[in-house]
């Protein structure tokens, strides 16, 4: 078992968002916060393999995506959450001045607003959020419901549903007095005002249409679709009509950018469950043996099922996945095939496994339905393609594939390739890596490692890849928005240190530039 | 201007002559403030604070004359900023400063308090006037009088520009950016960072503690060669500050291993260099916090550092006065740890270290801690790099005060001298730093300290020795004397009395 990396590591003094960052989690793992539900009424028994059914023979693929992380800077400013001193620390990435602005107690998150005028903390110590205005840094808090732990913020920053998350580490399921395990907060950070309701046991997800009008929050049976235009909120509650003894585990679901329908699939089950959204229609969607992947195609119009037993690809009509008969490709036979990811315009995607140590991927060109596998030099724990969907970065397992025996066998590595031409260059690396993120034009890539002051900065353009040491270890990575040429790209890298330490990274020419000390920097005057 | 027998002078003085010596370096006042024990020599003339008399004294070495020069009430400072030609006093009862020329043209500011310090910056343009606490302890209150308070001085060609500033705290050490745009004022809970630069001149005073209940002073401040950054190092804490001076702002912390004594930079400015009173240096590089340490036989809490980058060593020693090594260290380029020290085991312990001008050898000045007192031992250690170890040479008195003779100065040499004065003695001593060889010349009673005239107009470099006399002596040599002169080297005494006499 490798090991897993959360989102959210409340051991982190520190949490700090200011822009996307992608973390590895070991092939255990199915949601995109922890890998298993344990705490509940499963019969599982917490092992990686699980996926709830009883039986452990079929490990589920594991992927991570970085297009998916919603950004948590602004263009200028990083913000720190201070939990210990409840405080949030907002940093101009460009000039290094660093203010102090008092927000509830115990802050263990922050997220931002897509159009960087709000920010918003989670305070876990009083169960509140504080909506920080960006320009003013005026604060208003608001109250939640009790025992939450985690918030979501929708598209275009307006909503923030808070709820508690049992994915995430260190998650506390004690009960003093009263304690439910079903409700969420609909936050309207606008009118700073708050909605709670109960939504069906176990609350694990929450996504959002594109447009931002409906929240839809995935629970063990139900799922909840909340219309935010109204007010009050109008609830709309859809039974997935699953064993009520012992519902099944949803590893993954997918939501069309409209909302119409969502797509749940359930870790052991060889259908896909359609959800109409709005007329709560259900149907079982045929998904071949095993499968292990579910993606919508970026225009959301396509529901993609990698079914690795059958070892072929499924794609469904997302606008009618009940009328319409999905197309059927095969992928190759020699290959073990588990996941895909596509790139940002759907016209490419990458085919492999996390599951078997198979030292190759597979190219699949959309526009013509043609698989090419590549050999690499090691088997395959994660994949990205860059924003601009022109390279990838793939992380190998330390474990190399059997028989080979080369200077990456004992060793991490990453590779990266240009799609174009499928040139690589293969990387070791001296630990673990943890954590990326790409910048917004694709030109560069951060990522940090396990126990390993080395920041690694990868140059897409040109394949190289450098690092350069911080003066801690790395906890969070991010780049900030890049409006202007690809040499003004910047990027942070938030480190262990009791004052707050945080590094901007100027890919381009490798400079690194360190504040140390967020309070008493706030408080220089 | 009068001229005074110098003989007659001497003769006044007579009973002072064996007046007591103040602690080892110590006061450089008299007692009733007559005349201060230290010189400044300028367009062949050695000019001298009379603190009673209110005035600049002006020696002339080769006349004897001596011209008393009247400035504001009870100056208490005379300050030469580095490479100028102008004279600085500070007067308490007026609150003034006065500029001072050679030709003894005196203007006047006004500061609006009387301030006991005045700390220049390298390039000699900008200061800062400032309560020392250990000087202002004496000052009488009148009214009411604010320690916190300072004033940044700009110094250019034609005005002195005065801006008053107020600090939250009181005051303990002032230095400066190494561009001198900026002044690092260290107070009892903060570091200001005043911006000279800017119109009006701003400050921002940085904390060590995230809660005003806590106050932590820096103990060290040592700002960067290239003008950007400073060490700072904070009172019982082991951690080490690289203070961002543009902007000003923390950009790391740097934990160490136990409370630095004596920090110093790399010449590129990449590294910090510390010594901790252990026998680990460390070698710290900022960017990363990467550490390397070398470990010497013997303790290290203070480092003197080669001040040319072409030769660019440093000295490791421990000065409390039990420690007899001394290493010497050629320092990377890169200012990564350095290999192959070369420690020397002294006769005696190290009480302080000075460097030639050329760098070419040192002059160590032994201290005794082994006992329950402190005191300066009857030797001296004169330390050629390149030609040969330490030696020590026993003395008749402690060392008290030294000037160097840079190549060519003593006639048929093409080596760098030292003088030292042995003011219990009575004997200057000149030592040739690469032979050790020594001249000795005997001088007038009590001999505390030795400087340099450069010429006027006319006639050539002399040295001035002040003697620690009531009423004022103050001899002259020329650098390369082999001897002395039948009669003792030309002398004027009596100065002190010349402005009292005068206001009579």
């Amino acid at each position: 078992m490798r090991l897993t990396t959360l989102l959210l590591a409340a051991a982190v003094p520190l949490v700090l968002a200011g822009c996307a960052e992608s973390s590895l989690r070991g092939r255990g793992g199915a949601a995109d916060y922890e890998a298993d539900d344990d705490d509940y009424y499963d019969d599982d028994d917490g092992a990686p393999s699980d996926d709830g059914d009883g039986d452990d023979t079929d490990e589920p693929e594991e992927e991570d995506d970085f297009l998916n992380t919603e950004p948590r800077g602004t263009d200028v400013f990083v913000f720190v959450a201070n939990p210990g001193r409840d405080t949030v620390s907002k940093i101009n990435a460009y000039t290094r001045e660093i203010e102090t602005i008092d927000v509830g107690d115990e802050p263990i998150q922050v997220l931002v607003s897509s159009d960087y005028q709000r920010a918003v903390t989670f305070n876990a110590g009083e169960d509140s959020v504080s909506i920080i205005d960006v320009t003013t840094n005026e604060v208003i808090d608001v109250d939640v419901r009790e025992d939450f732990n985690f918030i979501q913020m929708s598209p275009n920053g307006r909503w923030v549903v808070a709820y508690f998350n049992a994915a995430i580490e260190d998650a506390d399921f004690d009960i003093e007095g009263v304690r439910s395990f079903t409700e969420v907060s609909f936050v309207d950070t606008v009118l700073k005002e708050v909605e709670s309701y109960s939504v069906g046991f176990n609350p694990k997800q929450v996504q959002f249409t594109s447009d931002s009008g409906r929240a839809v929050v995935i629970s063990d049976s139900l799922i909840t679709v909340a219309d935010l235009s109204t007010q009050p909120i109008d609830l709309e509650l859809v039974d997935l009509e699953t064993d009520p003894v012992d519902p099944p585990v949803a590893a993954e679901v997918e939501i069309t950018p409209a909302g119409g329908w969502a797509f749940v699939r359930y870790h052991g089950f060889d259908t896909i469950q359609a959800v109409h959204l709005q007329t709560g229609e259900l149907g079982e969607l045929d998904a071949g043996l095993n499968p292990t992947d579910l993606d919508l195609s970026p225009d959301g119009t396509e529901a993609i099922v990698v079914a690795r037993d059958s070892s072929e690809l499924r794609v469904f009509d997302a606008d009618d996945p009940l009328g319409t008969e999905p197309v059927l490709l095969a992928t190759p036979e020699a290959s073990t095939i588990g996941s895909l990811v596509l790139a940002p315009d759907g016209d490419v995607g990458l085919l492999f496994t996390t599951v078997a140590l198979e030292d190759r991927i597979t190219f699949w060109d959309r526009t013509t339905d043609e698989m090419t596998t590549r050999s690499l030099e090691k088997p395959v724990e994660a994949v990205a393609i860059s924003p601009d969907g022109r390279s990838a970065l793939i992380i190998h397992t330390l474990e190399d594939a059997e028989g080979e025996n080369d200077l990456f066998t004992d060793s991490y590595a990453l590779t990266v390739v240009d799609l174009d031409t499928w040139l690589t260059n293969p990387v070791g690396l001296e630990s673990r890596p943890l954590r990326w993120t790409t910048s917004n034009d694709g030109r560069y890539s951060l990522f940090i490692m396990e126990n390993n002051r080395n920041v690694g900065v990868i140059d897409y353009a040109t394949r190289l890849v450098d690092d350069v040491v911080v003066p801690s270890q790395p906890v969070h990575i991010g780049i900030m928005p890049l409006e202007t040429d690809p040499e003004d790209a910047l990027g942070w890298v938030s480190q262990e240190h009791e004052l707050g330490r945080i590094s901007f990274v100027q890919p381009y020419d490798l400079s690194v530039e360190t504040v140390t000390g967020f309070e008493l920097n706030s408080n220089i005057d | 201007m009068r001229r005074i027998p110098t003989l007659l002078f001497a003769l006044l003085g007579l009973p002072a002559l064996l007046a007591a010596c103040s602690t080892y370096y110590g006061s450089a006042e008299l007692d009733g403030d007559l005349l201060l024990l230290e010189g400044h020599g300028l367009d062949g003339r050695l000019f001298m604070l009379a603190p009673r008399a209110e005035a600049v004294i002006a020696v002339d070495p080769i006349t004897r004359d001596f011209e008393s020069i009247p400035v504001g009430r009870e100056p208490t400072v005379l300050s030469r900023p580095p490479g100028s030609e102008m004279l600085y006093t500070l007067e308490n009862r007026d609150s003034t400063l006065s500029r001072l020329t050679t030709e003894g043209a005196v203007a006047t500011e006004e500061l609006g308090a009387p301030f006991t310090t005045l700390t220049w910056s390298p390039d000699g343009t900008r200061a800062i006037a400032w309560f020392d606490p250990a000087e202002a302890a004496d000052l009488e209150v009148e009214g009411s009088l604010n320690l916190n308070a300072y004033a940044a001085i700009t110094a250019s060609d034609g005005a002195l520009e005065i801006s008053p500033g107020s600090l939250t705290f009181e005051p303990s050490h002032v230095t400066f950016s190494a561009d001198s745009t900026k002044a690092l004022i260290a107070t009892s809970a903060r570091l200001h960072v005043v911006d000279l630069e800017a119109d009006p001149v701003s400050e921002l005073a940085v904390p060590f503690a995230t809660d005003d209940a806590t106050h932590r002073p820096p103990a060290l401040v040592a700002p960067g060669p290239l003008g950007e950054k400073a060490l700072v190092t904070v009172s019982g804490v082991s951690d080490l500050f690289v203070l961002s001076l543009d902007p000003v702002m923390i950009e790391n912390v740097a934990p160490l291993d136990r409370v630095a004594h004596s920090i110093a930079w790399s010449a590129d400015g990449s590294h910090a260099i510390i010594a901790d009173g252990s026998t680990e240096v460390t070698f710290l590089e900022l960017d990363t916090n990467d550490v390397e340490q070398l470990t010497l036989v013997h303790p290290v809490n203070r480092i003197q550092m080669s001040q040319q980058p072409e030769n660019s060593f440093a000295l490791l020693y421990d000065d409390r006065g039990y420690t007899p090594y001394l290493t010497r260290v050629e320092l990377e380029a890169d200012g990564a740890a350095p290999e192959d020290p070369e420690t020397y085991l002294l006769e005696d312990a190290v009480g302080r270290i000075d460097l030639s001008p050329g760098e070419t050898a040192a002059v160590i000045f032994h201290d005794d801690a082994s006992a329950d007192e402190w005191v300066p031992v009857q030797s001296l250690s004169l330390f050629h790099f390149e030609e040969r170890a330490p030696s020590r040479i026993l003395l008749d008195a402690p060392a008290w005060d030294m000037i160097f003779l840079s190549e060519g100065v003593i006639a048929d040499s093409a080596d760098e001298h030292v003088i030292v004065v042995l003011k219990n003695s009575g004997r200057l001593i000149r030592y040739n730093l690469r032979t050790y060889a020594q001249v000795v010349l005997d001088t007038y009673p009590q001999p505390h300290a030795i400087g340099r005239v450069p010429p006027g107009d006319e006639g050539s470099e002399l040295l001035y020795v002040i003697h620690d006399q009531d009423l004022g002596l103050v001899s002259f040599l020329p650098p390369g004397a082999d001897a002395v002169p039948s009669g003792g080297f030309p002398a004027v005494a009596g100065m002190a009395l010349s402005g009292l006499m005068d206001g009579r």
